[in-house]
């Protein structure tokens, strides 16, 4: 198939799937914490889509919010890691010299931690009574604080290829102070890396979410993630005679997907 | 060939920095446990049996701890030693909780790796070699298939077919190792001396084993270190969900219990394994590069 087709497709598949999951209050037929006691573990109905859970709640209700929060903090994490990795590889890739060789030992030394041992370690730090916004907030912030390193590896090489560019050599000729030469000349070319980086960074932290909630140590309840939603997946047996629980990971799958397509598309306009 | 005291100062810089930043990541975490809520506090405070000075005596057991960096030279020294503590969750001694579990992660992530890495290097290049488009793009469509699905996730499905758990590692690991390796040995094998070998009538394997891996090896060599992080990652919820006793499964449970010198001394363990192996790894990579 052709890759702008191929990408096409899987934006609008992303889009479609945002907008419903922003649109949870209206389109979800329920709260995510509403219990409907009559009717615990119900299979799909007109009633209930995707049936409910063992406490009643709704499943479709809960896959749209889950939808929604993981959807929007992955990016908001993604973000945090790219501004971070933005400023360090940047500093580093521009200076140059030591403190450029300084930067890649440490991102070398961050790049070869196993990231899950740390995340359950930060986790377990935690105080319990954090309020479920708080933990969701602190989860995603911790992913953002933790992803940074292969994104600055990436920005301090490109920095470095911009700093050896004739268009960058011209500009120091041409007596550009170092202020307009990082504003004109190297943020908007680093930018493009920037994007891609970002891109990259997204399904990684709905994978890393998705990871830590099935171990118990994402979002509290009753607040939903696609991770949180696919605990249900660990009665084996349960899952044969009522696939409609596999949806959360059919949704995840999907959107990981999509953002693949769109990451590989843009790597190569890159 | 990089030469030899390049090698040296490199392997030295390595471990330097490893060192530094063990020791700051040590003190980030010895600081992070001291201020954890509920840390010195013994449950037998509340034992309405105990006299005062009962209390007073397990409080002082204690006082040496309240000092952060009091607490971590101590802390320090004991694993110098060997020592790491004990384990408030299980009452016993760190080290020995160690002993136990770390050959079932060790089998798991060998058995894991090794397959991992036969698979994809059998599939890359067959890739590579036989250039035909939709082999290809069904492979990169299957690796992006696996590449969406949580660890957890296939750690659930490895367990519901009742395999063992290094076959979870295995599917884990494999898309991202997939996708580089491919790209390493395909970027070789358009090389413009290989291409002219081609040309020439030289032998599929001999190309392969005398120029192919000569280029692509170093980068390679370099993955392998990478991919061993990756595995020790993916290990977490893969003995979790699998059942299979390893240090994964132990720093989740104490992760769940708060057991936190348990769960800090599993990760400054496995982070120390993973920095010495991927060092190894880049310096073995400096060392195979042509000159």
């Amino acid at each position: 198939m052709n890759m702008t087709l191929l990408n096409t497709i899987a934006l609008a598949l992303l889009i479609l799937i945002l907008v419903i999951a922003l649109g949870a209050t209206t389109f979800a037929p329920a709260g995510y914490a509403k219990q409907f006691r009559e009717s615990p573990n119900s299979p799909p109905c007109s009633r209930f889509l995707l049936g409910t859970d063992e406490l009643g709640r709704d499943r479709f209700s809960r896959l749209l919010f889950a939808t929604r929060v993981s959807l929007l903090l992955a990016p908001a994490a993604a973000a945090l890691s790219t501004a971070l990795a933005a400023l360090i590889g940047t500093v580093a890739g521009f200076i140059g010299g030591i403190w450029e060789r300084l930067t890649m030992a440490a991102i070398d030394v961050f790049l070869s931690l196993p990231w899950l041992f740390l995340l359950i370690t930060v986790r377990a730090l935690l105080p319990l009574n954090l309020s479920p916004l708080l933990s969701v907030l602190v989860t995603f912030l911790l992913l953002g604080l933790l992803g940074w390193a292969a994104a600055a590896r990436v920005v301090c090489a490109g920095v470095r290829s911009i700093q050896a560019s004739t268009f960058m050599l011209n500009a120091r000729a041409w007596g550009c102070s170092q202020r307009r030469l990082i504003a004109v000349q190297l943020i908007p070319n680093v930018r493009p890396v920037l994007w891609a980086q970002f891109l990259i960074s997204i399904p990684v932290f709905i994978l890393a979410e998705a990871n830590l909630s099935i171990l118990g140590l994402g979002l509290p309840e009753p607040l939903p993630s696609l991770g949180g939603l696919m605990v249900e997946l660990e009665s084996f047996s349960s899952v044969h005679a009522q696939p409609w629980r596999l949806a959360p990971l059919v949704v995840l799958a999907l959107c990981v997907s999509a953002l693949q397509i769109i990451k590989g598309a843009n790597e190569v306009r890159v | 060939m990089a030469s030899r005291s390049s090698i040296m100062r490199s392997a030295g810089l390595r471990l330097l920095v490893i060192a530094i930043f063990l020791a700051a990541a040590g003190f980030l975490c010895a600081t992070l446990v001291r201020f954890a809520p509920g840390f010195g506090v013994d449950e037998r405070e509340l034992d309405s049996r105990l006299s005062d000075r009962s209390i007073v005596a397990i409080r002082g057991a204690h006082q040496d701890e309240q000092n952060v960096f009091r607490f971590y030279a101590k802390y320090l020294a004991g694993c110098i030693r060997g020592r790491f503590g004990d384990s408030e969750l299980f009452q016993q001694p760190i080290s020995q909780l160690i002993q136990d579990r770390w050959v079932a992660t060790v089998e798991n992530i060998a058995g894991g790796l090794a397959l991992a890495w036969a698979v994809v290097l059998l599939f890359a290049f067959v890739a590579v070699t036989l250039q035909q488009a939709v082999l290809d793009a069904a492979l990169s469509a299957l690796s992006g298939a696996l590449i969406s699905v949580p660890a957890a996730v296939v750690a659930l499905l490895v367990a519901m077919a009742r395999k063992p758990a290094c076959l979870a590692i295995a599917i884990t690991v494999l898309p991202p190792l997939y996708r580089y390796t491919r790209n390493v040995l395909g970027n070789s094998w358009n090389a413009p001396w290989i291409i002219a070998a081609r040309a020439k009538g030289l032998s599929r394997p001999r190309i392969i084993f005398s120029h192919v891996l000569a280029v692509a090896g170093p980068q390679l060599v370099a993955l392998a270190g990478v991919s061993l992080t990756m595995a020790f990652s993916a290990s977490v919820p893969i003995e979790v969900l699998s059942d299979s006793p390893g240090l994964g499964q132990l720093a989740w449970q104490a992760a769940i219990g708060r057991d936190l010198p348990l769960v800090v001394t599993i990760t400054g363990l496995v982070a120390t394994v993973t920095l010495l192996a991927n060092a190894g790894a880049s310096l073995a990579n400096e060392m195979l590069q042509p000159a």
